[in-house]
């Protein structure tokens, strides 16, 4: 298994905030180099694509993740794996059963199966994108006022003589809001309501 | 045969102390993380009301009860068909429950429903793009070879069917009737936004009128007929 890091504290003894950490760090990745310092005035460079990872690694940690050290081919036990994505054990054999991870390893002459820690962090990572955007979603709700709908036929109708679908994704993306918004009007209806008629 | 989907709000992941890695997956995906979660699944699925009704909460649920100490509330969204687990306590009343409904910290949140969507909104623009493209070709193929299905992958992830069937009427001579279908990929507990796929149908057939298509059809012409879980539009070309 990969080497965990500890924690955020661990990680950054300076007084700068986690964030302007990242932001130095990201910007070394963009000029390409960096230059470590230590404290008998030796210096050490660095390419950018180290930079890059210790963004990487103190963002996590700062936004309460678990952060790890390894190669992406690292192998994993199921039992390492739920601990990883904060799951449960079952949870992982049947993300396994499902084909999740594309790349399971049985071991020779047993039923023991081994995850790709690169596996096993992609997903994590999809899933806390996928949190993400429902996040910015709900905000966008609360944030955008009502639209008055356009049907999809006539944009999807535009979108298909000139190959440019920006207005019908713009609609869709519309909608998806007013989804939203539509499931909190209904929750609020049924609270206020004297009587909910089931 | 029950139609609605049964979900759990962040709040009530968070009460039995399951992370964000859950967030957003249907209640039968859950069931085996917690006792309470496979009893929300046994005894919600086949109806989506309980049958005692907690006290003194809104908007209106119904108790939860699994091995001790568990409990849980349920509250159905009759409007979008979604019977939600709204909270849970390990503390075997139902007291906390009566407090947050005093803090209107009962019903789904803007995020909850939110993580209802299905795709994200960098997967369907990326998807429309593709389809966009794709479309013409499926559509060109289905109207050049009548009365044979050509199935296209749309953006390697909607699996469409065009069938174009031509009909002799008498006194009307012939006509085309276009069938559009699409075997979207089974998520337990999920639902694609119709508004989705009126767009690929649109897509798909530009030249159509409002007043030619019918959706939701019942049948198909292939040998078979319909298939679960497909979803039929159909184009009566003038």
């Amino acid at each position: 298994m990969g080497q965990p890091i500890g924690s955020l504290e661990e990680a950054l003894l300076d007084s700068h905030a986690p964030e302007e950490t990242v932001a130095l760090l990201r910007l070394a990745a963009e000029k390409g180099e960096f230059c470590l310092v230590t404290p008998n005035g030796e210096e050490i460079r660095f390419g950018g694509v180290v930079a890059g990872m210790l963004a990487e690694m103190v963002e996590s940690l700062a936004t309460g993740q678990q952060a790890y050290l390894g190669s992406a081919s690292a192998v994993l036990s199921p039992e390492d794996a739920a601990q990883v994505l904060g799951v449960s054990r079952p949870y992982v054999y049947r993300l396994m059963d499902r084909g999740t991870f594309p790349h399971v390893q049985q071991d020779a002459g047993s039923t023991r199966r081994r995850l790709l820690l690169s596996e096993v962090l992609d997903y994590q990572a999809r899933r806390l994108r996928r949190v993400a955007a429902a996040d910015d979603l709900a905000e966008r709700s609360r944030r955008e006022p009502a639209h008055e709908e356009v049907p999809i036929a006539e944009l999807a109708r535009a979108a298909a003589r000139s190959g440019n679908a920006s207005e019908l994704k713009a609609e869709l993306a519309r909608r998806r809001v007013s989804r939203v918004r539509s499931g909190v009007a209904a929750s609020a209806a049924a609270r206020d309501a004297t009587n909910d008629g089931s | 045969m029950p139609t609605h989907r049964l979900r759990v709000t962040r709040r009530a992941l968070a009460d039995l102390r399951l992370g964000k890695i859950y967030y957003g997956l249907s209640a039968e995906e859950l069931e085996d993380e917690h006792d309470l979660l496979g009893s929300f699944v046994k005894n919600r699925t086949e109806q989506p009301y309980g049958t005692q009704a907690t006290q003194r909460v809104r908007p209106k649920c119904f108790n939860l009860h699994t091995r001790d100490p568990w409990r849980g509330i349920t509250w159905y969204d009759a409007t979008h068909d979604i019977c939600w687990l709204v909270g849970a306590t390990s503390q075997h009343d139902y007291g906390l429950f009566e407090e947050r409904s005093l803090n209107d910290e009962i019903r789904p949140t803007a995020e909850d429903y939110a993580d209802l969507e299905l795709f994200s909104q960098e997967k369907e623009d990326a998807f429309i793009d593709l389809v966009v493209a794709q479309a013409p070709e499926l559509m060109a193929l289905a109207l050049s070879q009548p009365n044979t299905e050509h199935r296209m992958a749309l953006a390697g992830a909607v699996d469409t069917g065009v069938f174009v069937e031509v009909l002799v009427v008498p006194g009307e001579g012939t006509i085309e009737e276009v069938f559009v279908s699409f075997q979207l990929p089974p998520v337990p507990g999920t639902q694609v936004p119709s508004d989705f796929c009126e767009a690929i149908f649109w897509l798909l057939a530009p030249d159509a009128q409002e007043g030619e298509v019918d959706r939701d059809v019942g049948h198909h012409p292939r040998p078979g007929g319909k298939r679960p879980g497909e979803i039929i539009y159909r184009w009566r070309k003038a």
